[in-house]
């Protein structure tokens, strides 16, 4: 019952402590691809993220740095020139893996990457499936108000904007207002001022596929 | 004489049952007059973890506190004790908090009692003693955009009856019950984002006391339901339903001029205990001392997954006699031998009594204690073994004068050295690696004069584990050094005020160092500093509180707890990628006011 009772203590009416996981006015990384996120024998891949920063507007950078360090399959992870790639094994080589990490002939290795970028201390963990080929999964429809995402998304001060989107696993961010249920499909943009800056939506699958979209936003 | 003793008994029990800043919680009472450490998760005592501290109803294991760390407990339903070194009778870790619920008084009344936070109403007859109570909803009204709260009233309630009352045999029913229910909806968030918590425990006794000659026999029987219930969002949920069967049987024989001794007391007794627990689980994992937390867990977290039934037995024996070696010297020995589930232990306890002057008496007290690995996730590893204390502590104490007047004072050491301690890897196995040593020293000091009470108490402790004999020793979760309260109580007429004052120093946490972000989960999960490592500040507040009798049936009160709204940081809030923190504080300034009337 101690869980109950450290849960309840984390129930009571306090308010978030800021800044909060939608907000992108921060230095932060909010989401990391692996393209393609399951990598086939002989198959290479990529790693960038999607960076918010405390005074600008989002960028995609590649990975600083990247190790596997506690997978026998370390070897995936090369540094070619000026940049990381993740490189599969041969067939040979996902099989003996297998057999030493106990997984059935022909399962999905799971290959645990840690990275870092540029200006963060942070490390960021991020699993890549060696043994099959999958890509990165498409961004559904998204809707802002209502209407389908133009290129640039203008809209109204002190309003409410319901934003909807696509996938299951989604993440809303924006540097203009405040949202609810940001991590929810179904989330709500409460706009205030006039207000230039971004939305972003970030969608995950259960592969550890990624994908996002940036859209500039101006609240007039 | 007596008349002046039955006086100074009430005198004292409205100083206790009016201790400022407790609001009729002698849980809370006695957590302040014991100085014990107060946690989340209910009293720390003499580094032990609050489920160390056995809580007993009728002399069965039974949850006290509900979900907003109130105790079941009236002053009406029971009385309570805090037993350090309990004797040979008693499984545990060395310390335990016991209740008895009263037994009906020879008199009829029916009072009503009704506060600010809850209402309570009462019965005695001459052979039924009852008591239920509701609290209020704990919650401060919901903040706009935070969590919504719908909370019931907690319910308690105690009962005590005489079925059978003769010149040698006595037979009595007890039971206890309390219930909580707790449900929170994240006002801006989505359906998965509600939380719920219920418990509702009932435990039902029936005791037998038979009196012949020099023998004394005490039976009983008891009945345990325990069903708690926690679920969140649309994954987590941890569901414990347990029924628990005992029975505790002693026999009592007074002897006198046996080899050469003048009065020599035999006890011989046994117990057992079969309890059920039908688990659902798929959770985070559950807590463990050594294993650093934020209270924060993500809602997909549901490492911790079981779903059965599990099984528990503990039985025990054990015989002790208490002999006067001479006119101020008095020795108790004995033995108890237990069996859990296939653990036996063998565990020898004795103490001894000296009268050293008028109104002065000294106390040497020794034993082992076992504590059956029976907690949260220790059912799911039935190859942990009971934990091991060892416990050593002297006393001296001047008590006040016959007349109940006077200056009073305890001081007092102890020694605990704790093995086998269960602790979990990180990753959720457990083992028996850790160990742990306390030792403290308290002293306390007092006056009772004709219309005053005053009273001062220090403990200063020291307190630490190791996760195994060879890691470096670090401090104890709830290792707390200095621990100082002041009380003043006068009685003017039909008024009684009261004052009290608890510095303690700040519990220790660990710092949040960083945090690493997981990119498929979108979530970050924090690195720790080394455990245990800083302490929150000094913590201090001032309680008040003032009675009136108003006529011969109706009594008011107001309570402020805290009056200056000192608020040192007890928690840490922290945001979602961990490098900001809030402090969270200890409650502020809080009113209460009641009335209690004779219906």
């Amino acid at each position: 019952m101690k869980r109950a009772l450290l849960l309840l203590g984390a129930c009571t009416t306090r308010p978030e402590v800021a800044p909060e996981a939608w907000q992108l006015a921060q230095d932060r990384v909010v989401a990391v691809r692996v393209t393609p996120p399951a990598l086939a024998a002989g198959e290479h891949g990529l790693v960038d993220a999607l960076i918010a920063h405390a005074d600008g507007p989002t960028t995609v950078e590649p990975a600083s740095v990247l190790v596997a360090a506690h997978s026998p399959l370390f070897g995936t992870v090369n540094y070619l020139f000026d940049h990381y790639e993740l490189i599969a094994p041969d067939e040979s080589t996902l099989a003996d893996a297998r057999v030493e990490l106990g997984l059935a002939a022909g399962a999905d290795i799971p290959l645990e990457v840690e990275c870092d970028f540029e200006q963060f201390k942070l490390i960021t963990d991020k699993q890549v499936l060696l043994g099959r080929h999958a890509d990165n999964p498409a961004l559904g429809p998204v809707t802002v108000g209502g209407q389908p995402a133009d290129a640039t998304i203008v809209v109204a001060h002190d309003a409410d904007i319901a934003l909807e989107a696509g996938g299951v696993t989604t993440r809303w961010l924006t540097s203009c207002g405040e949202l609810e249920r940001s991590d929810q499909p179904a989330a709500l943009l409460h706009t205030a001022g006039a207000c230039g800056g971004e939305l972003v939506v970030v969608e995950r699958d259960a592969t550890g596929g990624t994908v996002w979209q940036v859209w500039p936003l101006a609240v007039e | 004489m007596l008349g002046a003793r039955l006086a100074h008994a009430d005198e004292l029990r409205d100083v206790v049952e009016r201790a400022p800043g407790t609001v009729g919680d002698p849980v809370a009472t006695l957590a302040q007059l014991q100085l014990a450490v107060v946690t989340p998760a209910g009293l720390s005592i003499e580094g032990a973890l609050p489920y160390e501290v056995r809580t007993l109803v009728d002399r069965y294991d039974t949850p006290l506190f509900h979900l907003d760390h109130h105790s079941a407990l009236t002053w009406w339903g029971s009385s309570l004790s805090l037993t350090y070194a309990p004797g040979v009778e008693w499984s545990g870790a060395g310390v335990q908090l016991q209740a008895a619920t009263t037994e009906p008084r020879d008199w009829v009344a029916s009072p009503l009692t009704l506060t600010t936070l809850d209402a309570q109403i009462a019965l005695n007859g001459p052979a039924l003693r009852a008591v239920g109570r509701a609290w209020w909803p704990w919650e401060d009204p919901p903040v706009a955009g935070a969590h919504q709260v719908h909370t019931w009233p907690a319910l308690d309630g105690e009962v005590s009856y005489w079925l059978r009352s003769s010149q040698n045999l006595g037979v009595r029913y007890a039971a206890f019950a309390m219930a909580d229910s707790a449900h929170y909806d994240d006002a801006g968030g989505p359906a998965d984002h509600h939380v719920s918590i219920s418990r509702t425990v009932i435990r039902h006794t029936l005791e037998e006391l038979y009196r012949r000659g020099a023998w004394t026999g005490v039976f009983s029987q008891s009945l345990l339901s325990d069903d708690a219930a926690l679920a969140r969002g649309e994954l987590q949920r941890h569901d414990d339903a347990r029924v628990s069967v005992a029975t505790r049987n002693e026999l009592r024989r007074a002897l006198h001029d046996v080899a050469g001794l003048a009065q020599l007391d035999v006890r011989l007794g046994a117990e057992a205990n079969v309890t059920r627990h039908a688990l659902d689980i798929a959770d985070a994992a559950d807590p463990h001392e050594n294993v650093p937390t934020t209270g924060i867990v993500p809602l997909d977290d549901t490492r911790h997954r079981f779903a059965g039934t599990i099984w528990t037995s503990d039985v025990g024996a054990w015989t002790s006699a208490t002999a006067r070696l001479a006119a101020n010297i008095r020795a108790t020995t004995g033995l108890r031998v237990e069996a859990f589930g296939t653990d036996l232990s063998v565990q020898p306890r004795g103490k001894l009594e000296l009268d050293l002057a008028d109104r002065l008496g000294a106390a040497l007290a020794a034993g082992a204690y076992r504590r059956a690995p029976e907690h949260a996730d220790e059912l799911e590893h039935p190859q942990l073994h009971p934990e091991r204390t060892t416990r050593v502590a002297i006393d001296l104490e001047r008590r006040v004068d016959p007349r109940g007047r006077g200056t009073f004072g305890v001081i007092g050491a102890y020694y605990l050295d704790r093995t086998h301690l269960v602790e979990d890897d990180g990753t959720g196995k457990l083992a028996n690696s850790g160990r742990g040593t306390t030792y403290g020293a308290t002293a306390s000091a007092g006056v009772i004069a004709r219309h005053w009470i005053a009273m001062a108490t220090v403990v200063v402790e020291h307190s630490d584990r190791q996760v195994t004999p060879t890691s470096r020793a670090r401090p104890f979760e709830y290792d707390q050094p200095v621990r100082f309260d002041v009380r003043v109580t006068h009685f003017v007429g039909a008024w009684q005020l009261g004052a009290h004052w608890a510095l303690r120093e700040g519990l220790p946490y660990t710092r949040v160092a960083g945090a690493h972000y997981d990119a498929d989960r979108d979530v970050y999960l924090p690195d720790f500093a080394p455990l245990y490592a800083e302490r929150f500040p000094w913590q201090h507040q001032l309680d008040l509180r003032v009675d009136r009798a108003i006529g011969s049936r109706l009594r008011a009160y107001l309570d402020i707890a805290n009056v200056y709204d000192a608020r040192a940081a007890i928690g840490w809030d922290y945001n979602f990628n961990f490098t900001v923190r809030r402090a969270v504080t200890a409650p502020a300034i809080t009113p209460t006011l009641g009335i209690r009337g004779e219906l």
